[in-house]
């Protein structure tokens, strides 16, 4: 039986070359009987974890070496070099973070000398040529080193040591003469001086690396495949070095090659007809068996055993990377346990002043005796001190996820969930079973995060911190677009289909999408197309660098894993992610940003100016006399904002603001803070799709009893009414009633977040349901509790991480419950964040009886502002006249400059310094400030000289005549004379030729219609205060039978209706079987929108492109919550274009809708658009948000960051 | 007589200087013949590089009259001759060579002449195509049509010296054609034996094999093929191929067959 390990492997980290995932890889070496494999990828180390760690999940016996492929810029053939020991693992990845730091983000230079500055220790395997392609332009930018890093690495980007003939390699494109005799005798020249510097190269390295240089040798059926192996045997022979044996794999199995050739296709942006023989001739380069590598190699058995030889010099294993904490020695403290246990008892003192319950004490006991155990100190010491930066600069943060369950944390001031409050498992957060260190998230402010940031990289040093990475995957709309090039669709066709492709997609391409874009499903070429599209799915694209992930070593990082450029200057990021370093072990601490933090901290700003309520923690010895903020501070478990929560009037508070949570909170009715605790974790995929929200809502309601599949579940289940909701309980009844330890509960969460990958998710599956139907569980509840970790695997929520969120719920409810004013005030200052447009969030302020002032030259600043003025319950909706008592607003809202576009934060700023006192006019505000006219006709556009009496026709017409011939001196003669009509004057047929005429007579403007005037008020401000664009329809809605939205509340469930209003928000969860959500909102309401799949189907032009909807369906009605659930959908985009004279106001009321749109439009030609026609746009692409899941808003928002975008999602 | 027609009216100044007005040269031109009964012949020539010299276009015409011979009747002769030109392209004034680099302007010319004598699918050049699979990789195009384009022979040996791959035969067969009684090895060996045209042939020399997969994204895209470079007893050096692959017959491919694809000199 021949023995054979493979040490050519590349995965798909070899981006777009590599066609199989680490894990397939390791999976197919065991299966065909592989003694080993060596997986290294092209100048880089991103994957090797993986094939770690699936080694270690399916216990594969096959030995494994990670190691690198290094491709040199300097004509060097490849090497494949692997560490013999952790010393050698420290050099190759100094080694490759020399190359990554000399160039630009995702690309890593290197040259012979790098390699043999770090040679001490690697294992080199010479290739027979090399594959380095000069990477795309710009790129060659000179090694610049941050300063930080000691011993600067010698910038060297000179020749190598290696005497390659110069000549030779600039000789290389001078090609047009090979045709000739000549050329030809030079080619088979070249040749011989290949051989020759093959020969150099190889006694170069075996100089300085003696018996560690291996020359490789292929046979991929070339047609002279022997007497290669001859040359190459011959070659090894006169170098005196062994010869191995490799297949250069670049997938598992030959079925891969089709996916090869159409990754070459995207590397070389050509379609599959036109790249020819850039394609691969055959399909041989798979993982061969070890017998077939034998009959390959017949002739040179010598070179099969030489892969053993290698195989048994290779000791490294990525085990040995042992993480060492930073050192976190305190002043006064031995060890750093002891600094710990001191704060944390001090803290625990400062927590509860009326003396610390037995519970906590005991919970401090064991976690501090099991934080010494597993030495863990020095991370929490690293926690503390990093909270403790934000807290000095008074940056709200607040940690998250299963740190939560910790009292330590809490002592600390890490975390705000009281442990006396409930039974929180440590063990969730630490275990000494699971060896796996522990993960504290902790968000910051997300204005503020970057001041964190750098604090991080100055105080720990940047060659002992970096970035985790994230890896970017192909998945639905890129995985089309990028194969439907490679099959040559045009743009066109690949626009239309990728915009029928909502957001992710969950991979399957379906045909219907592909028929809808014109594409014959039924072609073979197309079939395959569309099989590749989904099999590229979940193919890494590139690294990027995760949002706040921080890797922070005792000893240089760079010794650890390669660190690279990032995008932004002053990031450098590792190439392992969140995942990979759990599964080594190393320590991360996630530092994230969160919108709703930096809205709290500005409305505690503004309560304490306005309100004279400090929000602000008793220990004022902490930020200069004063007290940080704190959550803490809030008045804890009032009814009112229960409330007002059992309303479902939650619109801006966080996490409870989406539309399934919102239809959520009148059936659960949140009575007390563990009950948000349960509303934030319910409406999550992992319940929805275990099909646990219902049970658990009869059973509150009391319709259902209360009851237990066995007693021994009651223990896990009596808090949520027998119902599992949190991630913990699912897995404690796989453990409790499935049998599994806890490590294979744990395997099993993990498996779920790759079970696509790797299929193993069928053993557990089969494991859990038929352990529990052993144990006299009814079937179709294992099935669902088995169902409901498949939702966790991507989307779970521990219950301490339910209950950290839930504590900014609570927090941000109270704000809008007792000063709505400010609440709105800080939402609107803290945007982009959350699901709501500003145009939203001021009216649901109004609506709460607020007075909301104008944005106004004399009055507004940058930020929305808060001015005295009263509260109103005549103002107040009957929905919310409730809680008119319950309101302690006594200032009205005065919206800020930061709200019309095109405006910047200096101009503003301008404008507020210089307001010493009013404006008095247009011209004194320009001559004052000397903004250009320009912008002072944008501040007319937008309205703002309401204080001077000017109506914005007559603000834009005196804006207009500003500075337009001779700047600030044009009252003088000489300018007068010199006059040139302006190009205004063409355009505005109203307006006098001459602009410069001094002393103009005053002109009677006629006043702007109101439908006008909002429209103006949509395009320069995204809202309008005067009315609603529906209100303007309503006769010719009236006409079509279409009813207020408000009038839905008074019609019986069944009834069938039309209603109509402006598209604000378009979702689809993932979990809710393509059905869509659509908000709209006329002039007196919202209503709620359902459509399923097949109504969907039919008008999907218009749930996708139109901006004003009429909607004709059946109403639902259940515990107040109502929808309508649609049959027929109409555009009425076109009224809206009815509202002006001459003016399209489609684009600009499209903003209601666009929340997440970044203003990034051109100004200019959005202040010409008005002059032209109206414009239909087409179905546009979708904004992001539309795609994303329930509770998980836009990229980009703020809102709930932390599971997104992070590896769980790329891995599925 | 026709000859010296056709010549004069091809003498005429006017179409030179009208192309040379625009700056364009003929690559497609038309003699229309309108004989006295009202039937029209017309005889057209196409050139390899725009020109508009009247001895040149001449020149074609002779040839093609020449081509014709009888079919062109004159009856009771042409009262008029038009010479048009359907297709220009824009020819820059060349600068003449001091040095005597007026090959290439030769041999285009004799190329138009031949073509235009010939007929244009006569006269033909081998251009190669960017392809893997032997048959694709190399076409027969219309000489004019490829006379100013790069025929890329240059980058198909670059890319067989760089990978180091065998040479294949000057000619294939037209079609490969199936050879008989083949013996050798599975999965991959080379004939020890095989019949080509009823006779047998004992396999001496070997080189190969060189394996090449079909087009997977085309309908024609065929089987894995795997060559072999082969010398029999008598010395003759044939190209052989097998059609399929074994391992390929577990996922339900045919059969793999033999065929002989071409002869070495």
């Amino acid at each position: 039986m021949p023995r054979y390990l493979e040490f050519a492997v590349a995965s798909n980290f070899s981006f777009l070359r590599g066609a199989s995932h680490a894990e397939e890889l390791m999976l197919q070496a065991a299966h065909i009987g592989l003694d080993g494999l060596g997986l290294c990828d092209r100048n880089s180390v991103a994957g090797v974890v993986r094939a770690h760690l699936i080694k270690r999940e399916k216990d594969l016996a096959l030995r494994y070496h990670p190691g690198a492929r290094l491709v040199f810029a300097d004509d060097t053939p490849d090497i494949l070099a692997y560490p013999r020991d952790r010393a050698a693992w420290g050099r190759l990845c100094r080694l490759l973070t020399r190359g990554n730091l000399r160039a630009e983000k995702g690309e890593c230079i290197l040259y012979l000398d790098d390699l043999l500055d770090h040679i001490d220790g690697l294992e080199l395997v010479v290739m027979e040529t090399s594959t380095w392609e000069l990477p795309s332009l710009p790129l060659l930018r000179r090694p610049t080193l941050p300063p930080a890093l000691p011993q600067p690495i010698s910038a060297h980007v000179g020749p190598a040591r290696l005497a390659i003939d110069p000549s030779k390699v600039s000789e290389s494109p001078a090609v047009s003469q090979e045709g000739t005799p000549r050329a030809k005798l030079r080619l088979v020249e070249n040749e011989k001086k290949a051989g020759t510097k093959t020969n150099h190269l190889l006694s170069l390295l075996r100089a300085a690396a003696p018996d560690r240089v291996r020359l490789a040798t292929n046979m991929l059926y070339r047609g002279n495949d022997r007497a290669r192996l001859a040359r190459r045997a011959e070659t090894a022979r006169q170098a005196n070095v062994p010869l191995i044996a490799v297949n250069d794999a670049l997938y598992h199995h030959p079925d891969r090659r089709e996916l090869q050739d159409v990754l070459t296709c995207i590397r070389e942006h050509l379609t599959i007809d036109q790249a020819g023989r850039r394609l691969a001739v055959n399909a041989e380069r798979y993982l061969k068996p070890p017998a077939e590598m034998a009959r390959l190699f017949r002739e040179a058995p010598e070179a099969i055993e030489e892969t053993l030889a290698l195989d048994r010099v290779l000791t490294f294993s990525l085990d040995e990377l042992r993480y060492e904490y930073p050192d976190e020695m305190r002043a006064g403290f031995a060890t750093p346990q002891d600094a710990l246990v001191h704060l944390a008892w001090e803290g625990a003192a400062a927590r509860y002043p009326g003396g610390i319950p037995d519970s906590v004490r005991q919970s401090l006991d064991h976690e501090l005796a099991l934080i010494a155990q597993l030495k863990y100190a020095p991370y929490f010491l690293t926690v503390h001190h990093i909270v403790g930066y934000a807290r000095s600069q008074n940056i709200l943060c607040q940690g998250r996820g299963s740190a939560a369950n910790s009292a330590v944390c809490y002592c600390l001031r890490i975390t705000d969930v009281d442990p006396r409050d409930g039974n929180l498992l440590f063990e969730r957060f630490i275990s000494s079973d699971r060896g796996e260190p522990p993960d504290i998230d902790v968000d910051f402010e997300h204005e503020r995060r970057e001041e964190v940031i750098q604090h991080i990289y100055d105080h720990y040093g940047r060659d002992h911190t970096g970035i985790a990475a994230t890896v970017i995957s192909y998945r639905g709309r890129s995985a089309i677009r990028e194969v439907g090039k490679a099959f040559g669709l045009s743009e066109d066709t690949i626009g239309a289909l990728s915009s029928s492709i909502w957001g992710m997609g969950g991979g399957a391409v379906r045909t219907t999408e592909l028929a809808r874009a014109g594409i014959d499903v039924n072609s073979p070429r197309m079939g395959k197309m569309r099989a590749l599209a989904m099999e590229i799915q979940s193919f890494p694209r590139h690294l990027s660098q995760h949002v706040g992930g921080f890797v922070i070593t005792r000893s240089r990082l760079d010794e650890v894993m390669p660190i690279g450029n990032g995008a932004m200057k002053d990031r450098t990021f590792v190439e392992w992610d969140k995942d990979d370093l759990d599964a080594l072990g190393i320590l991360k601490i996630d530092v994230l940003g969160l919108g709703m933090l930096t809205c709290l901290r500005k409305a505690f700003e503004l309560t304490e100016k306005h309100y004279g309520v400090a929000f602000r923690s008793p220990r004022p010895e902490e930020n200069n006399g004063q007290g940080y903020f704190a959550l803490s501070t809030i008045p804890k478990e009032e009814q009112p904002v229960y409330h007002m929560l059992q309303r479902a009037d939650s619109l801006g508070v966080f996490q409870v603001e989406s539309r399934a949570q919102m239809s959520m909170l009148p059936r659960l009715k949140p009575k007390e803070f563990y009950d948000l605790v349960i509303e934030v974790a319910i409406v999550r995929p992992g319940p929805i799709q275990g099909d646990m929200v219902h049970p658990y809502l009869r059973r509150r309601q009391g319709i259902e009893p209360v009851s237990y599949p066995s007693k021994e579940l009651e223990a896990v289940l009596e808090r949520t009414l027998g119902v599992p909701l949190f991630q913990e309980q699912a897995m404690k009844i796989a453990i409790v009633a499935g049998g599994f330890t806890p490590g294979e509960a744990d395997q099993l969460r993990r498996a779920m977040a790759t079970f696509k990958r790797t299929g193993t998710i069928g053993t557990f599956k089969i494991k859990m349901i038929e352990g529990m139907v052993a144990r006299n569980y009814p079937r179709d509840f294992a099935e669902r509790c088995f169902s409901q970790i498949e939702g966790f695997g991507e989307y779970g929520f521990p219950e301490s991480h339910a209950t950290s969120f839930a504590l900014l719920v609570y927090a941000s409810a109270w704000l809008k419950c007792r000063y709505p004013d400010v609440f709105a005030a800080a939402l609107l200052n803290a945007q982009p964040m959350g699901f709501y447009a500003p145009a939203q969030i001021v009216r649901d302020l109004r609506e709460h009886g607020v007075e909301v002032r104008p944005v106004d030259i004399n009055h507004s600043d940058w930020d929305a502002t808060l001015e005295p003025g009263s509260h109103a319950i005549e103002r107040m909706q009957a929905l919310h006249r409730e809680m008119a008592g319950d309101i302690r607003t006594t200032h009205a809202l005065r919206l800020g400059f930061r709200k019309i576009k095109g405006l910047s934060d200096r101009d503003a700023t301008l404008i507020v310094t210089q307001r010493n006192v009013p404006y008095s006019s247009i011209r004194d505000l320009w001559l004052r400030t000397g903004l250009s006219p320009r912008i002072i006709e944008r501040l007319a556009d937008a309205d703002t000289f309401g204080s001077l009496g000017l109506t914005r026709r007559q603000a834009l017409w005196a804006a207009k005549a500003l500075g337009r011939v001779g700047g600030k001196d044009d009252d003088l003669p000489l300018f007068r004379a010199r006059a040139m009509p302006s190009p205004a004057a063409v355009i505005e047929p109203q307006a006098p030729a001459y602009r410069s005429v001094p002393r103009e007579p005053d002109v009677q403007l006629p006043p702007m219609p109101l439908g006008e005037e909002v429209v103006n008020d949509y395009r320069f401000l995204e809202l309008s205060l005067r009315a609603h664009p529906a209100s303007f329809l309503r006769a010719d809605l009236a006409r079509h039978a279409i009813i207020r939205n408000e009038e839905l509340r008074v019609c019986p469930s069944g009834t069938r209706v039309s209603v109509s209003g402006l598209v604000t928000i378009r979702q689809r969860p993932g979990s809710a079987n393509g059905v869509i959500f659509m908000t709209i909102e006329d002039e007196t309401a919202i209503a709620n929108i359902i459509v399923w799949p097949k109504t969907f189907e039919r008008f999907r032009p218009i749930i996708l492109g139109a901006r004003y909807v009429a909607v004709t369906g059946e109403v639902q009605q259940e515990s107040n919550v109502i929808h309508v659930v649609a049959s027929k959908l109409d555009d009425l985009t076109r009224l809206l274009a009815r509202l002006t004279e001459d003016a399209p106001p489609i684009e600009s009321l499209a903003r209601a809708d666009a929340v997440k749109r970044p203003h990034d439009e051109d100004i200019d030609s959005r202040a010409r658009g008005r002059r032209n026609p109206p414009r239909i746009t087409a179905p546009a692409e979708l904004p992001d948000f539309v795609a994303s899941d329930l509770d998980v808003p836009a990229r980009g928002s703020a809102h709930a960051p932390s599971r997104r975008g992070g590896t769980k999602i790329t891995r599925g | 007589m026709n000859q010296s027609r056709a010549k004069r009216t091809c003498s005429q100044p006017s179409l030179k200087a009208a192309l040379a007005a625009r700056g364009d040269g003929a690559r497609r031109l038309e003699l229309a013949l309108f004989r006295t009964d009202g039937v029209v012949k017309r005889i057209a020539a196409g050139t390899s590089r725009p020109v508009r010299d009247p001895h040149t276009i001449r020149a074609l015409f002779v040839e093609r009259l020449a081509a014709l011979g009888d079919e062109i009747d004159p009856g009771f002769g042409f009262d008029l001759a038009r010479l048009s030109v359907l297709t220009a392209e824009p020819c820059p004034d060349e600068q003449i060579g001091l040095g005597g680099h007026e090959d290439r302007a030769e041999l285009d010319r004799l190329v138009d002449r031949l073509s235009a004598r010939l007929g244009r699918w006569r006269i033909s050049r081998v251009v190669a195509h960017d392809s893997h699979i032997p048959e694709l990789a190399a076409a027969a195009l219309p000489a004019q049509a490829t006379a100013r384009s790069e025929l890329g022979w240059e980058a198909f040996r670059r890319f067989r010296i760089q990978a180091d791959l065998s040479p294949r035969p000057l000619r294939f067969l037209a079609k490969p054609e199936p050879i008989e009684d083949v013996f050798a090895l599975v999965p991959d060996g080379p004939p020890v034996r095989f019949r080509w045209r009823r006779a047998l042939h004992e396999v001496i020399a070997v080189e190969g094999p060189e394996r090449i997969e079909g087009a997977w994204w085309s309908e024609e895209g065929g089987p894995a093929r795997d060559y072999f470079r082969v010398e029999d007893k008598a010395g003759l050096r044939f190209w052989l191929f097998r059609a399929g692959l074994y391992r390929d017959m577990a996922r339900g491919l045919p059969r793999p067959r033999w065929f002989l694809h071409g002869m070495y000199a």
